[in-house]
């Protein structure tokens, strides 16, 4: 077993709980978020010696990025419940007040997973187009049109709800 | 709804996430985890190195390739490849305390090698601490089976950061390191 690098527990438990919440973002899911999360630690573990003389965050957040890709492909995402509940609900309903936290989180889940990062990327963790472009492993171009196309489609299923309370 | 009161809304997604205090003991075991299975990768590989260097290949009648190391040595079968490998015929009922199954056996009777999805042999390929290849007891690397839900807490609270066992060359004997299981 390697021994524990220098400076890697320091920063496990500082910086952890931004990258959570990044993982958060990129899943959807507390449990999944966490294994990302640790997933991504591990394997940046044996790199910290030459990691943490650049930017470790930056690393974490790629390794995380590339890892919640491939596990994407790999599951099954369940079944996607239609749009047609908003036919059933009367003027008033007091099931139309719906959270705006869980119809984004529901619109979120629902992009692309690289429009999904991207969003996260630039928008959550306000990261440049070049840094997110650095993550990705895609060009500064491709990022602007994925978060670009990524968030309007959240402000699509925002401006929805809103339409659906005012009636 | 402009673009940018999305993007605040977004920042605000995430709901409370729970710390657990141990992560980073948990990230660590993971990492030995991983050096577990590389190590396994790495015992296939020297392996293969072995039967290209050292050993003379012949195409066995089984279909899989015979590493033939002389009339005194244990003979290692790897996989066939390919399709136009020969069907295996139908093997004998192997005697137990003779072959491997997919494992090397030394002068013990003990098998050594990876862990397969078949199972495990007596001695598990390991990277003791100080980077050397070896093999642990399996027996060892699993520790005390817990008799209850109350025992597992047990020995969980007596080694929370795990224990050490002894590695080994290939004889079982030959004491070269220690592996940290935790």
């Amino acid at each position: 077993m390697t021994a524990e690098p220098i400076g890697f527990r320091e920063f496990v438990v500082a910086r952890s709980p931004a990258l959570l919440r990044t993982a958060w973002m990129l899943t959807g899911d507390g449990a999944a978020a966490e294994d990302l999360l640790q997933s991504a630690l591990a394997r940046t573990w044996p790199h910290w010696a030459r990691v943490a003389e650049g930017r470790p965050e930056a690393y974490v957040r790629t390794v995380m990025v590339r890892l919640n890709a491939s596990w994407r492909a790999r599951r099954w995402h369940g079944e996607t419940p239609t749009a047609e509940v908003e036919a059933g609900l009367a003027p008033g309903d007091h099931q139309a007040q719906v959270d705006d936290r869980v119809v984004l989180a529901t619109a979120l889940a629902r992009l692309p997973v690289r429009q999904r990062q991207a969003v996260v990327l630039r928008y959550f963790d306000d990261l440049s187009v070049d840094e997110v472009a650095r993550v990705m492993g895609s060009s500064p171009g491709t990022v602007k049109s994925q978060s670009a196309k990524g968030l309007a489609k959240l402000r699509d299923a925002l401006t929805a709800t809103d339409t659906l309370e005012k009636r | 709804m402009n673009l940018d009161q999305v993007a605040d809304r977004l920042r605000q997604l995430p709901p409370a996430l729970p710390q657990p205090a141990d992560r980073f003991d948990r990230v660590r075991r993971r990492v030995r985890r991983r050096q577990l299975r590389l190590a396994g990768a790495s015992a296939v590989g020297m392996v293969a190195v072995a039967a290209a260097t050292v050993g003379v290949l012949a195409h066995h009648s089984s279909g899989g390739v015979a590493i033939d190391r002389g009339p005194a040595a244990t003979t290692s079968r790897l996989p066939a490849h390919g399709p136009s490998a020969p069907p295996a015929p139908p093997s004998p009922a192997p005697p137990a305390p003779a072959t491997g199954g997919p494992w090397k056996v030394n002068a013990h009777g003990q098998t050594y090698g990876i862990e397969t999805e078949t199972g495990t042999p007596d001695l598990v390929a390991v990277i003791a601490t100080d980077g050397r290849h070896g093999y642990a007891y399996a027996t060892q690397l699993e520790g005390p089976r817990p008799t209850s839900p109350a025992d597992a807490l047990r020995q969980e609270r007596e080694d929370p950061n795990g224990y050490d066992v002894p590695v080994y060359e290939s004889d079982g004997t030959t004491r070269i390191g220690h592996f940290h299981v935790g």
